[in-house]
């Protein structure tokens, strides 16, 4: 717990720092930002395979701390790649953090619900794997989703060239339909091993009216909202700001049926 | 004891076609710099050559040659013009003045576009092959290390670079806030004027993988082809090309719209509703303002591109001031430091002068004193530096330090030299006169700063 709150101190160094270089952008703003991350990722991973050693489980996906946190750190990750590969100066602004909300959830729930998970077949195996996979493209397709947002109305109002460099529209729009079209699948597998379990009459916590659970509604509102949003090669008319909306919205739902897993009633 | 020199033309001294006159190409810099290496192997050269100016660096004795005079006479003679002529436009500094220039040259500051960065690479290139020629030194090395070094970090810790100056290159900035990638990408050009072809030349450096011009007179669409490698199509086909192009540049003579919003609300189905980035630079407008608040549609006429230039402007007031301060304190660094290597051989000689004096007179005076013990000859001999190094203290650290001197440092060095009767340092380059700020090297001769 205390590495991890580590990794969201320094997540959270990182954002600062990140703020500051809007204002002044150095070099060396930009490296301490940069390393701030690695430390983090450094600090969750330890987090991670300590409590991994401890509860002996392969797999980030034994419990709440795992799957979250695992989910936060690949989050930081995805910014590392995009930076070291083809930069996108403000993406850190934007996805950061959303990692630090996913590394807090961790911490919290992890502390208070832990929701051990014991997956008995192939199916309990698959399904957190996907879903929380599927929370991962979603929040990198609502960061591309956010900024696509501001550069398109920045370009509206015609501001001038400056400020925080945001990529272009095109790359955006491409990196929001990627991600929300992975997301989309992961979550369509995950809802496929959800409905396999509960076919196959495995103990679960949604009871016997499980199809009208938060969880479920929640989930499924998640697939038509990315259902529509990648809706646009055969309805281009939604591509663009609408396509963008539809990735936030939808990010924000699948959040929902995060924290609406930890409040349900019943057993695992 | 060298001096620094430099004799130079830019933009601000002389029009473009004595400007291409005096200009140096690659081989020709070369060549010039190792004849002018040749003739005075003793001085050291840079000779920085581009389209914006010519800048002969030169490091020399005081005394020795060459004087401006007879690097423009060799100058002039070189690209066969008057010298007289070329005098004219050729800017002379010396010393503190030439680390400055140069600074700032290296910075863009002295630029025609302020924040571009071709400039450090020029510098960095005028450098390279003066080394590669063998003729820069100990006085020329460590001035271009570090104005590259400020070049770099005014580039980089300033917001100089950033944002664009001419109508023209700011709707290229749109055009890559819009889009990722331009291979892919059709640039569709409506008229055939003199405000599109600058425009489609600076759009040129994106690389579009296809430049159409719609043009009602077809010849001029023509003549405008031969240099920018485009298709040319007739004004009646423009709802097509309009479907596949993403960047559009409109400049017609046209006194009513040609793109009404119905014909966008037509295009755009077609196109898939693909972004489509229009710049409107015809006045009266080309293009009817309501196609703005269309989706995925960015329109700019002029008055928004003019506007983003002068925002642009107003923006760099804070940056230029920032890189004129890492400049100003830069030439201060540099001269601090030179100052510290010219004047410490010199001040060396001095502390050892007094030391041997003071020590041949305690040796005369402890030869009058045969009792005197070993402990008490050594807390004489003690006494004796002590003496020395508090009253030589005081005088040198006001002269190490660059507010405590009044004049130059080549009178001080002069001066000391004859008071003290010191030798002149034997080490090649090490001592280099800053006269102070306006002030006057009596030595030389020179022209102040």
């Amino acid at each position: 717990m205390l590495l991890m709150l580590g990794a969201v101190a320094l997540l959270l160094l990182s954002v600062v720092l990140s703020l500051f270089r809007l204002r002044r952008p150095t070099n060396t703003l930009r490296l301490a930002a940069k390393s701030s991350q690695y430390w983090a990722v450094g600090l969750g991973l330890a987090a991670l395979i300590w409590h991994g050693l401890s509860h002996r489980s392969l797999l980030p996906s034994g419990d709440n701390f795992e799957s979250l946190g695992a989910v936060g750190l690949l989050l930081v990750g995805f910014v590392l790649y995009v930076q070291g590969v083809r930069p996108i100066p403000a993406l850190d602004l934007f996805l950061l953090p959303p990692a630090v909300l996913m590394l807090l959830c961790a911490v919290i729930f992890g502390r208070i619900k832990p929701n051990a998970y014991h997956p008995e077949n192939l199916w309990a195996w698959m399904h957190p794997l996907c879903s929380y996979g599927g929370a991962l493209a979603f929040a990198i397709a609502a960061a591309g989703g956010c900024m696509y947002l501001i550069l398109a109305a920045r370009l509206r109002k015609k501001s001038p060239p400056g400020g925080p460099d945001l990529g272009s529209l095109e790359r955006l729009e491409r990196v929001n339909h990627s991600a929300a079209a992975l997301g989309f699948a992961l979550l369509t597998l995950g809802m496929v091993t959800g409905l396999m379990i509960i076919h196959r009459g495995a103990p679960t916590r949604l009871g016997p009216h499980w199809l009208a659970s938060p969880k479920v509604l929640l989930a499924f509102s998640v697939w038509i909202v990315y259902a529509l949003a990648l809706h646009t090669p055969i309805s281009p008319a939604l591509r663009g700001r609408k396509s963008a909306m539809l990735s936030i919205l939808g990010f924000a739902l699948m959040f929902g049926t995060i924290i609406a897993v930890q409040f349900m009633p019943g057993s695992p | 004891m060298q001096r620094l020199l430099l004799l130079g033309m830019n933009h601000t001294t002389a029009q473009l076609d004595l400007r291409e006159k005096l200009a140096f190409g690659g081989a020709d810099r070369d060549a010039a710099l190792a004849e002018l290496h040749g003739r005075f192997p003793e001085c050291e050269f840079v000779l920085l050559s581009t389209c914006n100016r010519t800048e002969l660096y030169l490091a020399r004795q005081p005394h020795a040659p060459p004087r401006f005079e007879e690097l423009l006479q060799y100058l002039a003679q070189k690209r066969g013009l008057a010298a007289d002529e070329l005098g004219r436009h050729m800017y002379q500094k010396t010393d503190r003045d030439v680390a400055a220039h140069l600074f700032a040259v290296a910075s863009s500051l002295d630029s025609m576009v302020l924040g571009e960065t071709q400039i450090l690479g020029q510098v960095r290139q005028a450098y390279d092959a003066a080394c590669q020629a063998g003729a820069v030194a100990a006085m020329l090395n460590p001035l271009f290390q570090r104005a590259l070094a400020v070049g770099k970090q005014v580039l980089t810790q300033t917001a100089l670079a950033e944002g664009r100056v001419s109508v023209a290159s700011v709707a290229v900035d749109y055009a890559r806030r819009i889009f990722d990638t331009f291979a892919d990408k059709t640039v569709l050009s409506i008229g055939a004027g003199k405000m599109a072809a600058l425009v489609l030349t600076n759009l040129a450096e994106l690389s579009p993988g296809r430049l159409v011009i719609c043009n009602r007179d077809p010849a001029k669409a023509a003549a405008m082809v031969q240099t920018s490698r485009a298709d040319v199509a007739p004004l009646d086909d423009l709802a097509d090309h309009l479907a596949e192009a993403d960047i559009v540049v409109s400049s017609t003579g046209s006194s009513a719209p040609i793109i009404t919003r119905a014909l966008m609300e037509a295009v755009m189905p077609r196109r898939r509703y693909k972004p489509v980035f229009l710049i409107d630079i015809a006045l009266p407008r080309d293009v009817a303002p309501e196609v703005a608040q269309m989706e995925n549609v960015y329109l700019y006429d002029l008055d928004d591109l003019q506007q983003a230039v002068a925002a642009t402007r107003s923006q760099r007031g804070a940056a230029l001031e920032a890189a004129a301060k890492i400049v100003a304190d830069q030439v201060e660094q540099f001269i601090v430091a030179q100052r510290a290597r010219q004047l410490g051989p010199i001040i060396d000689q001095l502390y050892r002068r007094w030391h041997e004096l003071a020590q041949e007179e305690l040796s005369r005076t402890l030869a009058k004193l045969p009792q005197v013990s070993e402990a008490e000859r050594r807390q004489l001999e003690d006494l004796a530096r002590r003496i020395v190094n508090k009253l030589l203290h005081e005088p040198m650290q006001m002269l190490r330090s660059p507010e405590g001197s009044h004049g130059s440092v080549i009178q001080y060095l002069h001066a000391m030299e004859k008071l003290f009767n010191l030798g002149p340092p034997q080490e090649k380059g090490v001592l280099t006169p800053f006269p102070e700020k306006g002030g006057q090297d009596p030595f030389s001769g020179e022209p102040p700063s």
